[in-house]
């Protein structure tokens, strides 16, 4: 059985990144999904501050002192990037739109160096990230790290690039087996001369489009971008798809088929209506079932923005949350490839796992990290930051427990034990682990007991779902 | 600041709790329990061995292995070439770049193959991708999710209850050995990394009675990579104490992983693939210096490992490839170095090598791609003659598609 306060613990870790700091008793599955929907209707725009991009030729004209000097300010402007991303994820009230968001950045998955395209493809996603799916669509065809990263810039009719068109397809929209190599190479055509200016904003070069007649998915006329996604988006697959990926995301790694082709239908019709689809999952009850609470392996950014937000945690050096997100194969803007994060037992490996199982003592007890991130391959655009959080390297945090303390009693030491785990913990705690960590903390009182419970808890491997 | 048990792992009182809780098995003598048993002599296990080298950032094939009688290269690379006078010359028209003096010995031994023309159709450029294409080997239009290696032991091992079946000696695992239910064991310090898994909390959890589960829940697959991440790195640390090499490596870190490997060889360690790392390879400014250096790395590391091998008759049971994501650009740039190219070297070594020396026609460098080298041999021609004629699996199964087998093995 699932009992209510894992419901709404449920709800706060799938829709967002973990329930806030509340004492149970306040928790209320329908105002909470009332609440979470309320609360990010507004949208805060990610800012770039200190940091002012030159022009490429103002660049190629600096000495080499100035030009290292203003790499390090890059570095440093995506270092800032990064933990402002964090702090949305662990603070934001706007939890459904920033859970959205990191949803359809492994989407849209690209890897992106320069702050100033990292901050318009965020705010572009963050912005329409529960519309309708054709606005956010069509906006993606148009942005510039996107175009960039799937080389658009290339794409001209003397020689297209198929790169754009076939991502757009396969991974983006309808999916593999749902169109042609042909409707690829038309595709291709149609987004010649697509492309983007050193500032990040779209542009179309004229010269480079190709202006003649395309055959696509059965329809024929002269099409561009918008074409195609209208003609994709006329396909119920593409709901079907969309559809799919998010209810592997959000409920369980194994589609249930039946629930996802209802699902989809009702996105279809709705025209393609992101929120309402969330809606009809929260509002199910097969989404609070036995088989989908505490069975997702968490992604590191999930994993890392709990712990953070339970204790409050704050990094001497900032450049750290990046290192930790290298060591556990999710650093923000830097998929793997254009696929995105395969997520799932993909996140867990042996080395992966003890470093998951030892981060509450490295981040709150100062222990010595066990583990460096791989080299980059690359000198120039590479996330480069000091070995903060290198092999046998302390991590500097400051932290406060007050905020978690308060919501546990102080005295009654079996009683909060359970009351502690079972906040912290979607996989239920069987008995022995209960034990356990009745018995090793046994000689400790109040809020340094109610402290290290906290600790060895989320050690545990059930730690690691949701 | 708080100090529980789990912060110093000797903690008496704590250990003397759990002990307390734990079933008898912690007091039963390692040799008794499990893995333990397994100390066997100096290289009993018979079976083949594959090490592989990622050269990270980009190999400049071009200088490593420099045609010193070709106008064409003097010509594309104006600053960047090595006079006649300067190279190590291993044939009548190819030379070695003058800081591999120790791969000249190697490849005077005949212990040594290269491929040249190495590559895949319509090649990526960046870094990232082209390393995912090479480590997942899939085609520059597909996306794998698992590894190359990690799919080899998918299909060997079934399911699979040792990681340390391969083994990366790094402190994260690369894609390359992320199969889809099993994986490949990192391990950079065999000591620490078991102090780690006997640390009491870790060890309580590794041992408990979830450990025997089957991975069909999240959850009981968490377990099942605990207990058998805390199984495999007993293994290994066991193993590393067993013969300690006396041959003499750089002392560097590539030279250090690389005796590991050596010494966990020698020890008949079970592991069939090993797979390390050297990086540093994007020389696109001042390249001369640097790569010099990391070729030399590389040669003195190889030689000490080949040296260490022979020693112990294990050389001819061993294959060594050695690959980079691309190589680069045959035409200099102005900062003198190079950028991203296209086609490259592969190396080869081992006592087994049936095809030795420059394997396959050298670079057409009459014959460019807009200043880059063509490919000739797609790399999962390599792969799958690796993966069949080596380590006995199915290569199509694990590659997806057929690739025509080579000949060195």
């Amino acid at each position: 059985m699932i009992s209510d306060q894992q419901k709404v613990q449920h709800l706060y870790w799938r829709m967002g990144f973990g329930p806030p700091l509340r004492s149970v008793s306040e928790f209320s599955l329908k105002e909470d999904i009332s609440i979470l929907f309320s609360n990010s209707k507004n949208k805060t725009p990610l800012t770039l501050h200190d940091w002012d991009p030159v022009l490429a030729k103002e660049f190629r004209n600096m000495t080499t002192e100035d030009k290292a000097a203003y790499r390090k300010q890059e570095r440093q402007a995506r270092i800032q990037i990064n933990q402002d991303i964090l702090d949305r994820f662990v603070n934001s009230k706007e939890s459904l739109r920033e859970k959205m968001t990191f949803f359809w950045m492994g989407h849209f998955a690209c890897r992106i160096a320069n702050p100033v395209f990292i901050v318009k493809y965020f705010n572009t996603i963050n912005s329409l990230a529960l519309g309708k799916f054709d606005v956010l669509l069509k906006a993606m065809i148009r942005n510039a790290s996107l175009l960039q990263y799937l080389n658009n810039n290339q794409n001209r009719k003397s020689s297209p690039n198929e790169n754009f068109a076939r991502e757009l397809m396969e991974l983006f929209t309808l999916g593999i087996g749902n169109y042609t190599e042909q409707d690829v190479k038309e595709g291709a055509r149609a987004l010649t001369g697509w492309g983007f200016d050193r500032f990040g904003e779209f542009v179309i070069r004229k010269e480079h489009h190709d202006t003649g007649n395309k055959k696509f998915l059965g329809k024929e006329g002269n099409f561009d971008g918008d074409d195609l996604a209208g003609i994709i988006l006329s396909k119920p697959q593409c709901a079907h798809f969309i559809t799919k990926k998010i209810y592997k995301f959000f409920v369980n790694d194994v589609p249930d088929e039946k629930i996802v082709q209802d699902l989809s239908t009702k996105f279809f019709n709705s025209g393609y209506d992101v929120e309402l689809l969330i809606q009809n999952i929260v509002s199910s009850e097969w989404f609070y079932s036995e088989e989908n609470t505490g069975t997702k392996i968490k992604s590191p950014l999930e994993l890392m923005a709990g712990m953070i937000r339970n204790f409050n945690i704050k990094f001497e050096n900032p450049a750290t949350p990046i290192q930790l997100q290298k060591v556990l194969g999710q650093l923000l803007f830097d998929p793997p490839n254009v696929a995105g994060w395969p997520g799932g037992r993909n996140w867990i490996d042996s080395s992966s796992l003890l470093y998951r199982m030892r981060m509450p003592e490295m981040l709150l007890q100062e222990a010595e990290s066990i583990m460096a991130p791989k080299e980059s391959f690359d000198n120039l655009e590479t996330l480069k930051t000091d070995q903060a959080s290198g092999q046998g390297k302390k991590i500097k945090t400051t932290f406060d427990d007050s905020g978690f303390a308060k919501l546990f009693n102080e005295n009654d030491n079996i009683k909060s034990t359970t009351a502690i785990m079972n906040f912290l913990l979607q996989s239920p705690a069987q008995k022995e682990k209960i034990d356990l960590i009745l018995k090793l903390t046994s000689e400790d009182k109040g809020r340094e007991r109610i402290f290290k419970t906290a600790i060895y808890t989320m050690s545990l491997p059930e730690y690691q779902l949701c | 600041m708080l100090k529980t048990a789990m912060m110093d792992p000797l903690n008496r009182k704590q250990f003397l709790k759990l002990s307390a809780l734990a079933s008898g098995s912690i007091f039963i003598p390692k040799f008794l329990h499990g893995l333990g048993k397994s100390i066997t002599p100096l290289a009993a296990e018979s079976g083949k061995t594959l090490i592989v080298i990622q050269l990270s950032g980009g190999n400049d094939g071009l200088n490593t292995f420099i045609p010193f009688k070709n106008d064409l290269y003097y010509n594309l690379r104006p600053s960047l070439s090595y006079q006649s006078s300067a190279v190590l010359k291993v044939t009548s028209e190819m030379a070695f770049n003058p800081g591999m003096g120790a791969m000249q010995k190697i490849f005077d031994q005949g212990d040594m193959g290269i491929i040249n023309n190495i590559g895949y159709p319509n090649p990526d450029h960046s870094h990232f991708r082209s390393m995912d294409i090479w480590t997942t080997a899939s085609g520059s239009d597909q996306y794998f999710d698992t590894g190359w290696l990690g799919r080899y032991l998918d299909a060997q091992c079934n399911p699979c209850e040792h990681t340390h079946v391969a083994i990366e000696v790094d402190d994260t695992l690369s894609a390359a050995l992320k199969g889809a239910s099993a994986k490949g064991l990192a391990i950079s310090n065999p000591e620490r990394l078991y102090r780690v898994t006997r640390d009491p909390f870790i060890r309580q959890l590794s041992e408990g009675s979830n450990a025997s589960a089957n991975a069909t829940s999240s959850r009981s697959y968490l377990y099942k990579t605990l207990t058998e991440t805390s199984d495999s790195v007993e293994y290994v640390y066991d193993k590393s104490k067993i013969y300690k090499s006396t041959v003499q490596y750089p002392t560097n870190k590539f030279g250090n992983d690389l005796k590991l490997i050596a010494e966990l060889i020698c020890s008949g360690s079970e592991t069939k693939v090993y797979y390390i790392s050297l990086s540093g390879f994007d020389t696109h400014a001042r390249q001369k210096q640097v790569h010099e250096r990391l070729l030399t790395t590389l040669s003195e590391g190889l030689y000490a490992i080949i040296t260490d091998l022979k020693k112990n008759n294990q050389f001819d049971q061993t294959m060594i490839m050695a690959f980079s994501e691309f190589g680069r650009r045959a035409k200099q740039n102005a900062s003198e170095g190079t950028d991203h190219g296209e086609a490259n070297n592969l190396l080869l070594f081992g006592g087994a090598l049936k095809q030795k020396g420059f394997i396959n026609e050298l670079p057409d460098l009459n014959d460019l791609s807009q200043f880059n080298l063509k490919y000739g041999v797609d790399f999962r021609s390599v792969y799958a003659t690796l993966l069949s004629k080596w380590l006995n699996a199915d290569d199509q199964k694990i590659i997806g598609s057929t690739f025509e087998k080579m000949k060195f093995i």
